[in-house]
């Protein structure tokens, strides 16, 4: 794939290191597509990176993984994620750590954002799955975002939560501007 | 929807708190997933002041919030009436049943201060005297504040603590949760300026041992004042001062590497001839009475005394200033006494 443009102010790899041909394998959904992806990719994922390491000390060839807890579509959203991700200089996610300085570079913004809200909670859900630290941390912030100045009942909607519930009046104060 | 904990989790950690406290409201579950949350888990609330102020002629509690000077407001305000039995937040009213408006208030700012993770640089309260209203119950705020931050085990973070009461026992109802670590500044003020106070109590806190800077407009009783001296900038009213603990508090502060102030109202003074006697005789400006001492390790600074008198027959002595000055400020014809730790 060739390296799309990325404005965001993070630290970039300089210069594109000659590297070995990318090693791909096919990755299943649970509910049976089966895409490819690299496997530099994958391991941003702890869990995946976890299972591809057993095949490796065992030197059992890998062929497809299978990831029973993600369907299709999302797991696109994943690997398309993590494939624009797999050159990260890894000092980015030590600094992210913390959560307290999290900056979401602008092609991640505009990947996010552009999703209908309940396949960004789907992605997320996903990345928690496959524990992408990374990814979980931008669609998370991405959702804040969107639900900082809604008034609770837009918050409502943005959940997807059906109906309003019988409060107590004198719950703490709302803040509605 | 369903949504892991950690999700939801890191949703409201990089929400801010006008955003939590409305999610609490969107359902029963994210209300219980929030209220069990961890407050370490929340977001910083980052108020730099918070005032709860009492009104007597109002019968209302105000909760001001005041935001840090960069934010792109300057403060909330919320007002919960005792005669209305409401709450009026942004020009919303919200009829308060039959809750009571005490403790919709401190519930309010339990919240506010579960999210504050920020050092306050001020948190002030105002308790009016509500004794003469039968009616009201808002005399019971500072015991029902007291109860709440107790219970909640929190220590608050604030630069300066500011109470303005009618009663001092309300000072002990809330000096103890200031955090003494970050607590740097006391200001005890009178709704009475004739009210008298003991500091036995008080002066045995960590947070008046810690503090740097006090400001007290009570006159303070049978001041010991070795319970002062670690302070470098002190505001006091007190009936009289003798003349041997003007002179502990001068060795002190020649040998303070911090000190910077000290200004004592007095009622009543009358031991300059012994003053004169322990430190020589005073320079007379026609205001006060000044001796100057170099103080420890300093060539450029200098510590004055000032007793200042009211021009009478007889002389009325009303107030005392200690200060550090330039030796260039110290008067022409005034004597500059050595530094001597004795």
């Amino acid at each position: 794939m060739a390296p799309k443009k990325n404005s965001a102010k993070r630290p970039q790899p300089s210069t594109p290191k000659p590297s070995a041909p990318a090693r791909i394998v096919k990755v299943q959904s649970s509910d049976g597509h089966i895409l490819q992806a690299d496997v530099r990719a994958l391991l941003l994922s702890s869990t995946l990176a976890a299972t591809i390491k057993g095949y490796d000390d065992e030197n059992k060839p890998l062929e497809k993984l299978e990831v029973n807890n993600v369907v299709g579509f999302t797991l696109k959203l994943v690997l398309e994620w993590c494939e624009k991700h797999k050159e990260d200089d890894p000092a980015i996610a030590q600094a992210e750590k913390d959560k307290k300085n999290i900056f979401i570079p602008s092609w991640d913004r505009h990947f996010l954002t552009k999703l209908p809200m309940g396949n960004l909670f789907d992605l997320i859900t996903a990345a928690y799955h496959l524990d992408i630290t990374g990814l979980i941390n931008y669609g998370c912030k991405t959702v804040a975002n969107s639900a900082k100045g809604k008034s609770t009942e837009e918050m409502r909607e943005l959940f997807g939560i059906p109906e309003p519930w019988e409060q107590p009046s004198t719950s703490t104060a709302t803040w509605d501007d | 929807m369903e949504m892991p904990e950690l999700v939801m989790e890191n949703i409201i950690w990089f929400s801010d708190f006008r955003s939590v406290l409305k999610l609490r409201q969107v359902c029963r579950k994210f209300r219980d997933f929030i209220d069990d949350l961890n407050d370490s888990k929340l977001p910083d609330s980052k108020f730099a002041n918070i005032e709860v102020i009492s009104k007597k002629d109002e019968n209302e509690i105000t909760l001001f919030l005041v935001e840090p000077k960069d934010s792109h407001r300057s403060f909330h305000s919320i007002e919960y009436s005792e005669s209305e039995n409401s709450r009026s937040f942004n020009e919303k009213i919200t009829n308060l049943g039959n809750s009571n408006i005490v403790d919709v208030a401190i519930r309010d700012l339990e919240w506010v201060l579960k999210f504050q993770k920020s050092n306050l640089n001020r948190l002030h309260f105002e308790f009016d005297d509500f004794q003469l209203q039968n009616d009201s119950s808002l005399y019971t705020l500072p015991f029902k504040l007291s109860n709440m931050l107790n219970v909640s085990g929190r220590k608050i973070k604030t630069r300066e603590l500011s109470i303005k009461t009618y009663n001092k026992s309300h000072i002990m109802s809330i000096l103890p949760f200031a955090d003494s670590e970050t607590l740097k500044t006391l200001d005890f003020c009178s709704f009475d300026p004739e009210m008298e106070i003991e500091i036995d109590e008080i002066a045995k806190t960590e947070q008046w041992k810690k503090a740097n800077t006090l400001k007290c407009d009570f006159h303070l009783l049978n001041l010991n004042v070795e319970d002062i001296c670690h302070f470098s900038s002190i505001d006091l009213k007190v009936d009289s001062i003798t003349a041997g603990d003007l002179d502990f508090l001068r060795k002190a502060y020649i040998s303070s590497s911090n000190f910077e102030r000290l200004r004592f109202d007095l009622k009543l003074f009358n031991e300059q001839v012994e003053l004169s006697n322990i430190w020589g005789p005073a320079f007379d400006s026609q205001l006060a009475i000044i001796w100057y001492f170099r103080i420890k390790d300093s060539e450029e600074k200098v510590l004055r005394i000032e007793i200042f008198y009211y021009n009478m027959i007889p002389r009325v002595y009303y107030a005392t200033c200690f200060s550090i000055i330039e030796l260039r400020s110290v008067l022409n014809g005034a004597i500059l006494h050595d530094y001597n730790e004795n």
